[in-house]
């Protein structure tokens, strides 16, 4: 693809961005690659790459998401402005298409952006870079397209705006009028203050209303009139050309009437102020109050959770996630809501210490005791990390998915990749509301509003992510004691500044010790005045039932739990000897005879397992079978006088008693029992317990290099510094390639067009291209009169041929 | 964060810890708004309802004080959630006013429109409301005020009532205070009724409820209706009234089964007005026979439903409730609150028994192994008949004379379900029976006998469960009960914690057999006792004749 740039009429943006990054600074280049970071992963060989890495819609894409309000507002008057002819945009020209913006203010931001490399700026003026125009969408700065685009690109619309010439522009000379000129003519009224006053006044009702609708969004759908046609505002504007007919409901205002209506500019002014706005404040003791007792909760119900997981795993469906049924089942054991039961799930998902089981697709408890063994600050700590990396909207969850079906926990249908940038934000956005001093008696609360509207000028292109995700993660956050009362706490603002361990302090400060000790009472129940320590709740859940929802919690003696307790091992002595030792008070009396008198009275029947029995009533054969030898390798023993039971077989024994010269019959009930009663399995808990901590941790992953990596990097730029002169081109010839494309799209030029054909052939064409995307180029071929469309992949080389400009 | 005596779950619960220094301050300020659930030696169990945190409203306390008592004791973090639930419940209370117009009558006004509108929407409502007058007033017909502020109650909007009451004939009652005196909680009580207009005091068993009744009866200065459970309880109410007030025998009439007497102060039970001939309830105009200032209703938590139905017809008068307990087997709180009135009075049991008006109690269940053909008996039983089997063992009997005769001198009853089993004990013991069959004429005899401590042991059956009085009764044995009934317990041991004499603690034996469904009863009971914050033991019967059981 040789020779492509030096057929261009300007110079290659890209090749006069790599010359302009060669000359930078190095702190320039170092700014430039801290809010860019994608440019340099992986590494660049030299300045053109760089440059070509810059110009790409996916880089630029991403540099947009993170652009402010201002400056977005900008970059689109910027690419409103270099639109129609892609010449370069004077600053005293993008000024004026700015309303009431101030220079200073403008020309900053301008400086920004070129520091950004999303503008180049040259003596000609600023031109977008690469496909920023392409990245901005089809309506930048909600703009429709300009007449001529339009009147090029829907049949009706020219003809229609020649005829709408004598209405606007009574003056104007009408004869031999082509379409583009006239909306030319028709532009230049809408750009004139005065003669657009003109026009407007003789409008009829309504048009005023529907021109506003339409300020923000261009694109509307007509509303009807009472005989099935348009209704007489939007017929008149249709009349004078000033709406673009779309299809019979859809209409598009013009690009020039838009600007009109805001006062002839792109934008009436920049909205350089970030929205902060405080409708409610709260207290610090209620806000303090509020996000400690959520976070106990949260650490409460975590526990709780991971139990109730160790116990039963959560199944999946087929297809995907956990299903309605199982979160019910896990809700009910929490006593939570559906919402929250939800949440903690995922929460638990995020940070490992629930792990599905790829062998029968459950999720399983995996770390429970490595959780249990945590302090309740590094459990809290553990949780913040995997919700801040966490890459899903728990909050979407139940949600009507268009097919009519909800969103499953733990599918694949609420996972969100931006969720972590989204959270970032609103942590920020939380900070900037909440402001440096606010008095402890009037903390500001966050309302889903504001914060929505304060993320959106850091970031207007997610705006719309925004408004879905952030009500959601602001309830998250409240769980977790970064908010409380709806006002950002101290820790959560210390998490926002990435302060994580100081965070974890605070927390460790402000909740209080664990306690090691329980009040037994003569109702039979121990009460936990507080987070007991995990030890201590271990052992009295062994032996007892818990009850109640909150900080404190009940533990219920009853007979059957004193007999589980027997039945893993422990006696009377032990319960009694373990409840002394945690107990603040004396064991009531009450209490000790529950135990004793259960203990003494346990065993009465006995219940085991066997794979084998046998019943006799003659004492000689059980004296039989156990003398030999073979009866100890089957494992028999005796019972009963009259039972012996083996683990194995009744096949093996039967074939035993056989060569011992009995004839055993077969016996058939009963035999059941012992096959259904099972010890339930304790899980695989003991190999988990080897993990460290640490293994829990999660990390966001966020686009950032360290000062290293940009050093060493712009050592390998600057070594490469011959890089823009040279004609060597790397693998930024491609982007040279489409940028070429790009150009003859736009000053609608025909192009000699080389590609690849099906046999590997090098095919030659001229060609009309007519636009590019998705790596699919749509071209006109003037000598069949047919449109096609070419794979980019195919393109071997594109050349511009001068003075084809083939308007139509 | 304050070291406080409270711990605020998110259930609705409040715990107390009771050994706290600040325990009594915080008990008295959340008692205002909780109900006590349990009450163990240690950690007492407050529990946060709706109709609780209305009723707090109704004495005047605002929501603001409510969290503010909950953030100031509280050792823990309150659940916001809870908080936030509290403010909401609280704010609906009193949005609805139900007030006497001087030229519409009786209107429900509200100063919140949409909540009128709510309310004017709901089906069940609009047919007892008239005509509308502005955008806040409605005209509500007279004698549908209960029945709307029972429904109101329903759609969560309380209605305050303001509407006032008639007077009723006056008729001069004075307390006749000759060697006693009105204890100063049931002075308490009877003004916080007396300002609150209608409303329940809840005082536990052996604090002198009737004299609460008295004293507001002495204030009101009118007609009074009693209405009690049964006769003997009524006779009782007689008697006090009699001993303690100026009216005589004259001013006092019965209404009963037996007697129907109409006078200036009515006692009649809730058997004869609810007793039903041809689908009508006969007895119904005693309501309208005399002007009455004031009702009286004993034991609201045994209210029978359709006693609420006449109740809601009497919304112009004024009502007292008297009980030890708000909480009802049936649930029906809810119609106390809207028909009688919120809770006026509340005395924590342990204040009053601090107080030494009410003795305290040593709860002791005795458990008795059943001989092995008593067993295998009672295992080949029917269900029906199992727990009468269990019950009725005799090697009970043994256990209740060696329990007697632990006891001799002290005065002693022997409680029981079953007749056969009471003739034998009573053989026995050589005690006189009280069953269903003796003669009111009998029974009073045998209890003033008892009283004046000529009997010593006394063998009844639940026939006594209800208003009699034994003052010195100091001991009662337990050997067979109605299924575990909580309401039967709390009488059984009312009967016991009338103050003694000499300040000696009760005691309360309940003998059980082992591994039966009687065990099983005692748990419950054990379980209820305990959570009154009764002392409760458990003793082998093989240990009665070593140890000895006054230890």
């Amino acid at each position: 693809m040789s020779g492509v740039a030096g057929n261009l009429g300007v110079m290659s943006a890209i090749r006069a961005l790599a010359d302009q990054l060669a000359r930078r600074s190095d702190d320039d280049l170092r700014r430039l690659l801290s809010v860019r970071p994608d440019l340099i992963l992986p590494a660049v060989p030299d300045f053109s790459a760089l440059a070509a890495r810059a110009s790409t819609r996916v880089s630029l894409q991403r540099a947009l998401d993170n652009a402010t309000r201002p400056h977005l507002q900008v970059l689109e008057a910027v690419a409103i402005l270099t639109d129609d002819d892609g010449l370069p945009v004077s600053r005293p020209r993008l000024l004026a298409a700015l309303g009431a913006t101030v220079a200073a203010d403008a020309d900053r931001i301008v400086e920004d952006l070129v520091g950004k490399a999303l503008v180049v700026e040259s003596e000609d003026g600023i031109l977008p870079v690469g496909a920023l125009t392409d990245a901005l969408g089809p309506y930048p700065a909600g703009l429709g397209r300009s007449f001529r685009t339009l009147a090029r690109s829907i049949p009706r619309y020219g003809p229609a705006l020649i005829t709408a010439v004598p209405l606007v522009a009574p003056a104007a000379r009408t004869e031999a009028l082509t379409s583009a000129a006239a909306a030319g003519l028709v532009d230049a009224v809408a750009a004139d203050a005065d003669a657009w006053d003109r026009v407007l006044a003789e409008a009829p009702d309504g048009v005023q209303g529907l021109l506003d609708r339409l300020r923000e969004t261009p694109v509307g759908t007509t509303a009807t009139g009472s005989d099935g046609g348009a209704s007489p505002a939007v017929r008149w504007l249709l009349d004078r050309g000033l709406l673009a007919p779309l299809d019979a409901l859809h209409v598009e205002l013009p690009r020039g009437v838009g600007m009109a209506l805001r006062g002839h500019a792109v934008f009436p002014t920049l909205a350089l102020e970030p929205p902060v706005v405080v409708e409610r404040t709260t207290r610090a003791a209620l806000r303090d109050n509020a996000a400690f007792g959520a976070i106990a909760e949260t650490l409460r119900l975590m526990t709780t959770l991971l139990g109730i997981v160790a116990a039963v795993p959560v199944a999946t469906l087929r297809s995907g996630g956990v299903g309605v049924r199982e979160v019910r089942r896990v809700r009910e054991a929490l006593q939570s809501s559906d919402a929250e039961a939800v949440w903690l799930l995922e929460l638990a998902a995020s940070v490992g210490l629930l792990a599905l089981d790829p062998d029968d697709s459950r999720w399983k408890a995996a770390r429970l005791q490595v959780w249990e063994s945590l302090d309740r600050d590094a459990q809290w700590l553990l949780l913040v990390e995997g919700w801040l990396a966490l890459d899903r909207a728990p909050a979407l969850i139940g949600s009507r998915l268009p097919d009519g079906s909800a969103v499953n926990a733990l599918a694949a249908e609420a996972s969100r990749p931006d969720a972590p940038t989204v959270r970032r934000r609103l942590l920020q956005a939380a900070v900037h509301l909440t402001g440096p001093d606010a008095a402890p008696e009037a903390l500001p609360v966050l309302a889903d509003r504001s914060v929505v509207d304060l993320a959106s000028w850091y970031q207007p292109r997610l705006q719309r992510r925004f408004a879905r995700l952030l009500p959601g993660m602001l309830l998250e956050a409240a769980a977790l004691g970064l908010t409380g009362g709806g006002s950002l706490t101290d820790a959560g603002r210390l998490v926002a500044g990435d302060q994580l361990e100081d965070a974890a302090r605070h927390v460790r400060e402000a909740l209080p010790d664990p306690v090691a000790h329980v009040v037994l009472q003569a109702d039979l129940t121990a009460v936990a005045p507080g987070y007991l320590q995990p030890e201590v709740a271990r052992g009295l859940l062994r032996m007892s039932t818990p009850e109640g929802q909150g900080p404190a919690t009940t533990y219920r003696f009853s007979a059957d739990s004193v007999r589980s307790a027997l039945d893993a091992g422990e006696d009377a002595a032990s319960i009694l000897a373990f409840l002394s030792t945690h107990s603040a008070t004396e064991v009531p009396q009450a209490l000790t005879y529950l135990v004793e008198d259960t203990a003494s009275r346990y065993g009465r029947l006995r219940v085991g397992r066997a794979g084998s029995y046998v019943r006799t009533d003659d004492d000689a054969v059980t004296a039989a079978v156990l003398a030999d030898p073979r009866a100890s390798v089957l494992g028999v023993v005796q019972v009963a006088p009259t039972v012996l039971v083996s683990p194995a077989s009744p096949q093996e024994l039967t074939a035993l008693l056989r060569d011992l010269g009995f004839t055993p019959a077969p016996d058939t009930p009963a035999g059941e029992g012992a096959r259904t009663m099972s010890v339930r399995e304790t899980g695989d808990a003991g190999t988990a317990a080897r993990l460290p901590p640490d293994q829990l941790r999660s990390q966001p992953t966020t686009w950032a290099v360290a000062e290293e990596e940009i050093t060493a990097q712009l050592a390998v730029l600057r070594s490469a510094r011959t890089g823009p002169s040279d004609r060597q081109i790397g693998s930024d010839g491609p982007l040279l390639g489409l940028e070429t494309l790009r150009a003859a799209i736009r000053s609608h030029s025909s192009i000699r067009l080389g590609t690849a054909d099906s046999e590997g052939n090098h095919v030659r064409q001229i060609l009309v291209p007519l636009s590019v995307s998705g790596g699919r180029l749509r071209v006109f071929d003037p000598d069949k009169q047919v449109e096609r469309v070419v794979s980019v992949h195919r393109v071997m080389d594109v050349e511009i041929l001068e003075g084809s400009p083939a308007d139509g | 964060m304050v070291d406080g005596p409270l711990i605020v779950q998110s259930d609705k619960t409040i715990l107390l810890e009771v050994d706290h220094e600040q325990a009594t301050e915080a008990r008295h300020a959340i008692a205002a708004f909780a109900e006590l659930e349990r009450a163990p030696e240690h950690v007492h169990s407050y529990r946060l309802t709706p109709l609780g945190l209305w009723n707090a409203r109704a004495a005047g306390l605002d929501a603001e004080r409510v969290l503010d008592t909950l953030l100031k004791y509280s050792r823990f973090p309150v659940p916001h959630a809870l908080l936030i639930d509290i403010e909401d419940t609280m704010s609906r209370y009193g949005r609805l006013r139900l007030e006497k117009d001087p030229q519409h009558g009786l209107v429900l006004r509200t100063t919140d429109y949409p909540v009128l509108e709510e309310v004017l929407h709901a089906k069940k409502i609009q047919p007892l409301l008239g005509p509308r007058i502005d955008g806040e007033t409605v005209v509500v017909h007279s004698s549908q005020r209960g029945q709307l502020k029972q429904l109101l109650l329903k759609l969560g909007w309380p209605a305050e009532d303001f509407a006032g009451y008639v007077d009723g004939t006056p008729h001069p009652i004075a307390l006749d205070e000759d060697g006693w005196t009105l204890r100063p909680y049931q002075q308490l009580a009877v003004e916080n009724f007396w300002s609150g207009g209608s409303g329940v005091v809840v005082l536990p068993c052996g604090a002198g409820k009737t004299l609460v009744g008295a004293a507001a009866m002495a204030t009101s200065q009118t007609t009074t209706l009693i209405l009690v459970t049964n006769t003997v309880s009524a006779r009782q109410w007689k008697d006090e009234l009699l001993k303690r007030t100026s009216l005589t025998e004259e001013e006092i009439g019965e209404y009963s089964g037996a007697v129907k007497e109409v006078r200036p102060v009515t006692i009649a039970t809730y058997q004869v007005l609810t007793t039903k001939r041809g689908g009508l309830y006969p007895h119904l105009e005693l309501l309208d026979a005399n002007d009455w200032g004031l009702i009286v209703y004993d034991e609201v938590h045994l209210l029978p439903a359709p006693i609420f139905k006449m109740t809601a017809d009497l919304q112009a008068r004024r009502r007292l409730g008297l009980t030890a307990t708000l909480v009802r087997e049936d649930g029906r709180e809810g119609e106390v609150f809207s028909l009688i009135g919120p809770k006026r009075y509340d005395a924590p049991w342990k204040d009053i028994e601090a107080q030494g008006y009410i003795a305290p109690a040593d709860c002791v269940e005795v458990r008795v192994d059943l001989p092995r053909d008593e067993r295998v008996a009672y295992a080949m039983a029917e269900d029906g008949d199992k727990y009468r089997l269990c019950a009725t063992s005799d090697t009970k009997s043994d256990v209740v004379e060696k329990l007697v005769a632990s006891h001799r001198g002290e005065q002693l009853l022997v409680i029981g379900q079953y007749i056969d089993q009471l003739d034998d004990l009573a053989a026995r013991l050589d005690a006189p029976v009280i069953k269903g069959e003796t003669t009111v004429k009998e029974r009073q005899r045998l209890f003033d006998a008892f009283r004046a401590g000529e009997i010593h042991v006394l063998v009844v059956s639940k026939v006594a469960n209800f208003s009699i009085d034994l003052p010195e009764a100091s001991v009662a044995v337990q050997v067979s009960g109605s299924f575990g009934s909580r309401q039967e317990e709390a009488q059984r041991l009312g009967r016991l914690l009338r103050p003694k004499a000499d300040g000696r603690a009760a005691r309360f034996y309940t003998v059980v057999a082992r591994d039966t469904l009687d065990q099983d009863f005692a748990a419950k009971r054990q379980r209820f006792l305990a959570e009154q914050g009764y002392a409760y033991r458990i003793l082998d019967a093989a240990s009665i004749g070593e140890t000895g059981p006054s230890d």
